[in-house]
């Protein structure tokens, strides 16, 4: 590679940025911005008495346990629960800015209607009674038509137990279209599906590992859960132990996540498969995997024939003939001594990880990638082991069977006719578009705001044009909520009842719970008991499916649950957990309650239970594919190619081509002359998943590395601004074909020559004041479907820049 | 009756029988607290565990894989039963080469209160009965040397006559299979003799190991199933009731069956499994024999009666106090602890009547060092003991070893 910058030059910019947040004027500047703002507001001083409280943080799907100290009714500091397994007492600065959600200036404060038109809203606030009302009138017509099924509940970031109510509610009353958001996991989850049959979700046990390589997870920024996996950090440097983790990052860009690690390796964008098959190359070719789990647990490693005698290619063969170090250094720019020295170094290293196919926390990666990053994970043997991968184990309750049992039509996306067997939030605009195969006649949007978030979200709103009756429960106006018609603003974190369930990449069962930390500040009602009074209001089957008065009732219902199945433990020390462990490990249960009223109140006062012990090597449950193995040659995806011959040809791959079954590099695009520089969006942790632009706190520490915040800013290579004619601080224009937009350059070496990057988050049009700045990546972005997996893919967008 | 029973059962006497198995009691108690209706023991596990990770033993030591690589895992060896007594023997036994590695690593020597010795006993005695997980391949290697899939399927694939142990695979226990196995073992004694087929035995670890396979045929649909804390209280009324009583002896006490509280059986709940399943056809020849009806247990019943045999099992039925004074003798304890007080160390006269298992240890811990030192001067060898050895020379000073040495009379 002819680019290079090492930890020194990395900290050097970071601590530049750090030292401005102190000095710069740009930091004055956003400080005059906040004051100004909060000259408007009145600010009540805090008085009463001091005290603690639990509470959950929903701002990422990590989950962490919040202490929160208040002075009479005020809250005023936010820390880590130090009992809570995912965080220990850690916090990000996203957890911290919780305060800023609920004091914020532009907060919904009541309920409203939209009085205006669609594209010229005039919102007006209504009481609770006429909102509530005005739905279930709505939903109780939409019934008496047959036309149940065509409301689509959109539930974005919340907490397990949300999840259910809200899905529970939609199948009572008739509609199967439950939608969840997309998860940058997904592409991961997608190669768990294909190669082990497994629809959980992947964990991942970042502290026991002692090689990890992670091929552009950004788990120190935004990915899974980040204070979890900065906890594993910690410790894979814990000299005391004796203990040192090697950790390779390889990523185009060097970013913080980069920055941390032992050795960063700059791949040229979108060939990580090509040099994971080519560690694989290393790997097989110097006997250095496990070839006794390759034999006992695999399929498809060796040329296969099957019942009708046609003979397969198999992963080793792919390896072999396809990816010799030679070709793979000269399409990934990684030398063949890098190759084979991080292939060695993996090989030796045991238990070693592979991380891979995300882009950002709602961007998935493309399957084949994330196929061939879990592969090295088969190879190596690191499987249901400690220090390993392992599938998600999530406490689930039975969910109560509607009586007389109610047959659901089909979903709208109908994921039994794609690849992988979960409905696709993107799908929906073309879905309401088409009006097939019903038409869309309500969307309820929770949690999310996929206008603005999903990478095709201006189609969206296109199709909520179309939607005749569209409700938010958003706490802040935002672009999805610029389209309702009704607007139920839903209660902060530390204004209600708050849970979460194990986050993404968590081994076991978890359930955090805590009630209320403060009254609501404003007149708004959190969104599970909104959608109880609906079902009450409904009545019929939606209120026999949820008869509970209070998502309070709601979430003490789970904690009977979880008393009947005698199992698990409440949050409590290091010290006990490890006592609990090694008496689960043994067979024995010795609970700190003994009746349901202990338990519920001991939740209470510890944030949560969970169950501390993972039990490696179930193989019926971790091993679901057809040949009970784990599949380098995927059958679900053969199964598929024989349903769909159309759209795998249009894919590129004949009637029997076993690439498509196998992980491999897909096809890279060609830059056009007019666009030389690749645009990819990138996810920084202040702004993860896209939201928190609206925040003072994380705004200011968007973008240290290059001294920016507040505002959007371009990545250039240096050579590149200087080829180009650009210097630090330019005004440019990036311009894509799909559109341009005006931003500030910024030079950082970290930066691929080839590349350009945006950071996420920036651009709304929508909503608070300090959110509406910048500009929005995905809108300069091409989306295309990955045409196996049908996930939209926003990596091949080629872009020019100059001088505004 | 002698010292050192004399002890234990006035431990006994003030709810010892009560002595919960550490590793079921220490929990229970702690959720009981105080005056809580739990029983007496001689030290809190969970305590011992802080008090293993607070005076730095996790540092080189590991409990079933938990903590430092550099020592011995404590609760893995040595292999077999350890009693109190026992484990004062092989910690003196290794003090000179632990404090001699400490000294190296700069790694201070932590002091303990006789509290926090008990407590880390009773947390050693638990952990190493507990036992783990076994080894999940040789568990599927015994299913077809043991013969089991010719009555078992796992998950559909072998025979019909017994249930598919995948129906087992939730129970994590190994109490839970004592119970179905020893309740069931007469119907599957009379299927084999009529397949022909022999009765299994299993030896170490290999029911672990089974248990260990079985689990991994669970599909996630059911929950794990644990067995909560046993009573041994409810194990020691069980033993009579259940008719055990009249068979076996216990800590000496003379039966037609083998004595359950010796050292030579096995460490944990699952080697004793494996011990009760072989000698199952020969106990229910014996029981028919003698026209004692086959009991019944429940999970619980088994889980208390277990618990009581392993409480029982933590202190030695007593020492032999002639033995105590040869000990004493062979290994030289009275060149330093001369009875008339002019050796190096102080007369032990004193400690009549004293001595417990948990007080030698605190003693040696604490005063050890001094002592290697004193001894490496007068170049005399650090006396190893046997297994035994360490409970006679208790019984031989609880009587006032120094006294009856001083007036030249052979205990």
């Amino acid at each position: 590679m002819s680019f290079r910058v090492n930890r020194r030059d990395f900290l050097r910019f970071a601590g530049g940025g750090a030292a401005g947040l102190a000095a710069s004027g740009v930091t004055l500047r956003g400080l005059s911005t906040l004051n100004a703002a909060l000259a408007a507001e009145e600010v009540e001083v805090p008085g009463g008495p001091e005290a603690w409280r639990l509470s959950v943080c929903s701002l990422c799907p990590g989950g962490c346990g919040l202490r929160v100290r208040t002075i009479g009714k005020r809250a005023v500091k936010i820390q880590g629960n130090p009992l809570h397994p995912v965080n220990r007492g850690g916090l990000c600065p996203r957890g911290l800015a919780g305060l800023q959600v609920l004091y914020h200036p532009d907060r919904l404060r009541a309920p409203q209607k939209n009085v205006g038109s669609r594209e010229a809203p005039q919102w007006q606030e209504i009481s609770w009674d006429e909102a509530i009302g005005t739905l279930a009138d709505r939903l109780a017509e939409l019934n008496r038509r047959g036309q149940a099924h065509g409301v689509v509940f959109v539930g974005g970031r919340c907490g397990h137990q949300r999840h259910r109510l809200f899905q529970r509610f939609l199948r009572a009353y008739g509609s199967p279209n439950y939608l969840r958001t997309p998860s940058g996991l997904d592409g991961a989850q997608a190669a768990a599906y294909l190669q082990q049959g497994a629809r959980e979700g992947l964990a991942y046990d970042l502290e026991g590992t002692r090689y990890l390589l992670s091929f552009g997870a950004n788990f120190l920024e935004g990915w899974g859960s980040p204070v979890g996996a900065m906890r594993a950090f910690g410790q894979w440097r814990d000299s005391a132990a004796g203990r040192r983790t090697k950790f390779v990052q390889v990523e185009p860009r060097f970013s913080l996540t980069a920055a941390r690690a032992d050795e960063w390796v700059a791949v040229r964008p979108g060939t990580e498969a090509a040099l994971a098959l080519g560690l694989a190359y290393v790997l097989i070719t110097e006997g250095l995997y496990d070839a006794r789990f390759v034999s006992e647990r695999t399929f498809g490693f060796e040329d296969w024939r099957d019942a009708a005698g046609r003979t397969h290619l198999g992963f080793r063969s792919l390896v072999l003939t396809e990816y010799r170090l030679n070709l793979v250094a000269a399409l990934t720019q990684v030398p063949v001594e890098t190759i084979l020295r991080l292939a060695r170094e993996f090989g030796r290293s045991r238990p070693g990880l592979a991380l891979g196919g995300h882009h950002a926390s709602t961007l998935p990666g493309d399957p084949y990638t994330a196929m061939a990053v879990h592969s090295l994970n088969a190879l190596m043997g690191s499987l249901e082991t400690p220090g390993g991968v392992l599938v998600r184990a999530e406490f689930e309750a039975e969910e109560p069977r509607p009586s007389p049992v109610r047959r659901l039509p089909p979903h709208l996306l109908d994921p039994d006719d794609t690849l992988l067997p979960w409905a696709d939030l993107t799908r929906l605009p073309e879905a309401i578009l088409a009006g097939k195969p019903y038409a869309v006649e309500a969307v309820l949007v929770h949690g999310a705001d996929p206008v603005f978030s999903l990478p095709n979200g201006e189609q969206l709103a296109l199709a909520l044009q179309r939607v005749p009756f569209v409700v938010s429960f958003a706490s802040f106006l935002d672009e999805t909520t610029a389209q309702a018609d009704l607007i139920l603003p839903d209660h902060t974190d530390l204004e209600k009842w708050q849970e979460a369930g194990s986050p993404p990449t968590f081994p076991v069962p978890l359930q955090s719970l805590s009630p209320p930390v403060v009254e609501p500040v404003h007149q708004t009602r959190d969104a599970a008991d909104v959608v109880l009074a609906l079902a009450h209001t409904l009545g019929g089957e939606v209120a026999a499916a949820l008869p509970q008065g209070s998502f309070q009732e709601f979430v003490r219902r789970q904690v009977e649950e979880i008393f009947a199945a005698q199992t698990g433990y409440t949050f409590t020390t290091s010290l006990e957990e490890t006592w609990n462990r090694l008496l689960e490990r043994s067979g024995w249960w010795a609970p700190t309650y003994s009746t349901v009223e202990q338990l519920w109140e001991q939740i209470q006062e510890r944030g949560g239970w969970w169950e501390p012990n993972y039990y490696y090597g179930e193989w019926k449950r971790v091993l679901r594919t057809p040949s009970r193995r784990f599949e380098f040659y995927s059958q679900a995806l053969a199964r598929w190619a024989a349903q769909h011959v159309d759209q795998a040809r249009a894919a590129g791959f004949e009637p029997g081509d076993d690439h498509l079954c196998l992980p491999h590099q897909p096809p890279l695009p060609e830059s056009p002359a007019e666009f030389p520089l690749l645009l990819l969006p990138v996810e920084v942790l202040p702004l993860a998943g896209g939201d928190g632009a609206h925040l003072p706190y994380l705004e200011q520490i968007a973008g240290p590395h290059v001294f920016e915040q507040w505002e959007s800013w371009l990545e250039i290579n240096p050579r590149t601004a200087g080829e180009l004619g650009l210097v630090e601080g330019d005004r440019v224009w990036v311009e894509s074909p799909r559109g341009r937009a005006q931003v500030r350059l910024r030079l950082y070496p970290g930066v691929h020559p080839a590349v350009v990057h945006l950071p996420l988050g920036y651009g709304r049009t929508q909503g608070s004041r300090w959110g509406r700045r910048g500009v929005n990546p995905l809108g300069l972005l091409e989306s295309q479907r990955e045409p196996v997996s049908g996930h939209l893919q926003i990596t091949r967008t080629y872009v020019r820049v100059y001088r505004s | 009756m002698t010292a050192t029973a004399a002890t234990a059962r006035s431990l006994r006497t003030a709810g010892l029988l009560g002595l919960l198995l550490a590793f079921v009691a220490g929990p229970w108690l702690l959720a009981q607290g105080p005056g809580g209706g739990g029983y007496f023991i001689p030290g809190d596990a969970k305590a011992g565990m802080k008090t293993f990770f607070d005076k730095g033993c996790v540092r080189c030591h590991a409990v079933l894989g938990e903590g430092g690589k550099r020592a011995p895992d404590l609760a893995r060896a040595p292999s077999g039963h350890l009693s109190a007594a026992d484990l004062v023997g092989a910690m003196w036994n290794h003090a000179p080469q632990m404090w001699e590695k400490m000294r190296q690593e700069k790694v201070p020597s932590p002091a303990f209160t006789e509290s926090e010795m008990s407590n880390l006993f009773a947390f050693l005695y638990s952990v190493r009965s507990m036992g783990e997980p076994g080894d999940a391949e040789r568990g599927r290697q015994l299913l077809f040397e043991k013969r089991c899939l010719e009555c078992h399927a796992v998950a559909g694939q072998g025979g019909r006559a017994g249930p598919d142990l995948r129906d087992w695979a939730s129970f994590r226990n190994p109490v839970s299979w004592i119970q179905a196995m020893w309740n069931h073992a007469p119907a599957m004694q009379a299927l084999m003799r009529e397949r022909g087929l022999p009765w299994p035995e299993f030896q170490g670890n290999e029911v672990a190991d089974l248990i260990a396979y079985i689990r991994t045929q669970t599909t996630g649909t059911r929950r794990h199933v644990y067995l909560q804390p046993a009573s041994p209280e409810a194990g020691r009324v069980l033993f009579r009731r259940k008719g055990c009583a009249a068979c076996h002896g216990l800590r000496g006490t003379t039966g037609r069956a083998p004595d359950l509280g010796t050292r030579a059986l096995p460490r944990t709940v699952s080697q004793f499994a494996g011990l009760m399943w072989n000698h199952s056809p020969a106990m229910w020849a014996s029981m028919q024999a003698a026209n004692v009806p086959r009991p019944q247990f429940s999970n619980k019943e088994m889980a208390d009666l277990i618990a009581y045999l392993f409480a029982e099992r933590y202190f030695e039925a007593s020492g032999h106090p002639q033995r105590g004074a040869r000990v004493f003798e062979v290994k030289g304890c009275g060149s330093c602890h001369a009875p008339d007080g002019r050796g190096a160390g102080p007369p032990l006269a004193s400690w009549q009547g004293r001595i417990t298992p948990m007080a030698l240890a605190t003693a040696l811990w604490n005063h050890g060092p001094v002592m290697l030192e004193q001894m490496r001067e007068q170049e005399m060898p650090w006396p190893l003991f046997q297994p035994g050895e360490m409970v006679d020379l208790m019984e031989f000073l609880n009587r006032g070893a120094g006294a009856t040495r001083a007036q030249g009379k052979r205990p």
